[in-house]
Order: structure tokens, then C-alpha cells, then sequence
């Protein structure tokens, strides 16, 4: 361990702060949580999706009625809150989940450290991510509408909101890959969107990539999320498995 | 322009346990959690292990850290926290840096 004098020279307060943040997404963890947070995301959507595009959509078993009608909007609504709750739940219990596998593998490595569940991010960051947010929908609703005929909604949105929280934790934090996975993210998002074809209102669509150019099919920017973060969580974590136990 | 002997008590009322590097770096590094271990303080403040220990106990006598040791197994684990009274003493410790680094940007 080197010794420093004088480590205020070195850098700043802020630098020391951060650096005890940035211990929360340093380990992969976080990352691989995200990945099961955007696969609930992506089959839930699915669905509420499908049904709100297509009048023609029936719903896949088990949710199979005898009506020959659309859902009611109660249920549509119902089945929209229903996700909030799902969201609230699983960030709860992600939450626990990461502190317990911290203590367990990461602590003895790297060192032990606790966060609140609200980290302090500084009162510019809410305001600089919602208006990255807002840049990131407008254009790419533009793009989409220019290219592909509408404005696929729910998946600008996917993109948008979580490739603006990557970009703004890694570079307030200095994590490098977390800039990456948002640029890497972000491309393949937007390609896949353009790969899709329009599907016909009144039939419905014929597979995955068939979608509505107003809403987009959502599930597929969440998966493209799940495949990156799955696979830049388990690399960080190896990466940390592999240091050796420290006797401090 | 101030006077020169107001200039001096405002130098002079900076909090001096935490005006030192050492207990600075501990300081700001618990403040952006909520509590951490002797192991990741050393790889986070860059301290010598003897310079942490003695800096943090000297926090812990000020009432600015909470210092909790446990044993984990047959090791000794010493967690560290920042106290109420610590984060008001590095909350107007920024503010009177920054007042008197404005005062230095405008001679």
C-alpha cells in the first residue's frame, strides 16, 4: 500500500466521496441486478404492448379467455400499475440481495462498505438525466419516424432512459464501461429497432420483429439490456473473484 | 476590502480535525456512504495502515466517526461511520473553504 503524505493534493474532496459511491457499481453486482430488473421489464411489456396496438392480439395462455373482445381498459391499466409494484418489489429485494453477496465475496477483497438505499447523487443529476432523457426520446422518435414510418414510443423510451443513466454514472463516476455499455447499447438498440418491420394493424404481428410503428416492441431494447449488462456484470465480477482475500 | 484580523479568524475557524489531509480523506469518503470497513478505507484514502488507524481514532475522539469492532471469525473488523456531528463539521467545513477560495479567486 502506498503511503501518501498528503492525499488531498492528489485529489479533490469530491474525489473521495465519489470514489466511496462508485464502490456500489464497481463490482458487477449492480450490473447483473439491472439484467433481471430489464427481463421482468421486457415480459411484462410484452403483453401490454401487444394488446394496446393490436386489436387483434389475444392474450398467451394463461391468460386465454372465451371473449373474442379486447381487454378492458381497466384491465390494460391494472396490468400497467401491476408493473410499478412488480418494480418496487424487485429493486427492494435486488437491493438486499447485492449487500449480502457484497459481504460475502466482494468485502473480503476490496473492502467493506455500505450504502444507503437513496445514494446521494448530487442535486444536478436528476436535472441532467431527465434532460438527456428528453434529447434522447426526442431524436430518436425523429429518427424512427423518419426511417421507419412512426415513432415506436415504449422502446425510445427504454433506450433513452436507461442508456442516460449508463452514460451520466460513468462519467460522474469515472466508470469506463458503464460509458461503453451505454454507447454499444444505444447502437444496437437503434439497429434493432430499424431492423423491425411494420406490422398490420388489423392482423396483428406475425413474430417478435413484426411491431407497431407507434409503439415499438419494447421487450426488444430490454433484451438487448439484459444480454450487455449480463455479460459486463459477470466479466466485473470475475475479474474481482479472481483477487485474492486481503487481511487488513 | 475586510481587515486583516477578520481575514485571520475566518482562516482560524476551520475545523482543524478535519482541516488535516489524513482525517479529510476519511472523513469525505465516509460521508459518501454509510459506514466501511478498515480494509476499504486503505484502499480508498490511499493511507498507511498506521496513519488510518491513528487519524481515525483521533475522528472517533472528536465524536466525528463511529468506530465498531466485531470479529469476523477468528479476524478483527473495525467499521468505521460517519457520525451526525461529522457531516454537519465536513458540511461547513466545504462552505467556509469555498467562501474563502472565492475571497482568493477575487484579490
Amino acid at each position: 500500500m502506498a503511503t501518501t503524505s498528503s492525499p488531498i493534493s492528489a485529489a479533490s474532496v469530491d474525489n473521495y466521496f465519489h470514489r466511496a459511491l462508485r464502490a456500489w457499481w464497481a463490482d458487477g453486482l449492480w450490473e447483473l441486478a439491472m439484467a433481471g430488473f430489464w427481463a421482468i421489464t421486457a415480459l411484462w411489456l410484452y403483453p401490454l404492448v401487444q394488446t394496446l396496438a393490436f386489436p387483434s392480439w389475444t392474450w398467451p395462455w394463461p391468460f386465454i379467455t372465451k371473449q373474442h373482445i379486447n381487454p378492458l381498459s381497466t384491465q390494460i391499466t391494472l396490468w400497467a400499475i401491476g408493473l410499478f409494484f412488480i418494480w418496487m418489489a424487485y429493486i427492494f429485494l435486488a437491493w438486499l440481495l447485492i449487500d449480502r453477496v457484497k459481504r460475502r465475496f466482494v468485502a473480503p477483497r476490496l473492502g467493506d462498505v455500505r450504502h444507503t438505499f437513496f445514494l446521494p447523487l448530487g442535486r444536478g443529476f436528476g436535472l441532467i438525466f431527465f434532460a438527456v432523457y428528453v434529447l434522447g426520446c426526442v431524436v430518436l422518435s425523429i429518427l424512427f419516424w423518419k426511417v421507419k414510418g412512426g415513432p415506436h414510443l415504449f422502446s425510445v423510451f427504454g433506450i433513452a432512459s436507461f442508456a442516460g443513466v449508463m452514460y451520466l454514472v460513468g462519467r460522474k463516476f469515472d466508470i469506463r464501461r458503464f460509458r461503453w455499455i451505454a454507447i454499444i447499447g444505444t447502437v444496437l438498440c437503434v439497429l434493432a429497432e430499424l431492423a423491425t418491420t411494420n406490422a398490420v394493424f388489423l392482423n396483428g404481428p406475425k413474430h417478435f420483429m413484426d411491431v407497431s410503428p407507434l409503439y415499438g416492441n419494447p421487450s426488444l431494447p430490454c433484451l438487448i439490456w439484459v444480454g450487455i449488462l449480463v455479460v459486463s456484470g459477470f466479466i466485473t465480477l470475475r475479474e474481482i473473484l479472481r483477487l485474492p482475500y486481503v487481511e487488513a | 476590502m475586510s481587515k486583516p484580523d477578520e481575514d485571520y479568524t475566518q482562516l482560524a475557524e476551520l475545523d482543524r480535525w478535519i482541516h488535516e489531509p489524513a482525517r479529510l480523506a476519511i472523513v469525505a469518503t465516509l460521508a459518501g456512504c454509510e459506514s466501511a470497513d478498515f480494509l476499504f478505507l486503505l484502499n480508498a484514502t490511499g493511507l498507511n495502515k498506521g496513519n488510518l488507524s491513528a487519524q481515525a481514532i483521533k475522528l472517533g475522539a472528536a465524536g466525528y466517526v463511529e468506530i465498531r469492532k466485531e470479529f469476523l471469525g477468528r479476524s478483527p473488523h473495525t467499521v468505521y461511520r460517519l457520525t451526525e456531528k461529522g457531516r454537519k463539521a465536513l458540511k461547513q467545513y466545504r462552505s467556509q473553504l469555498k467562501r474563502l477560495m472565492a475571497q482568493l479567486g477575487n484579490p
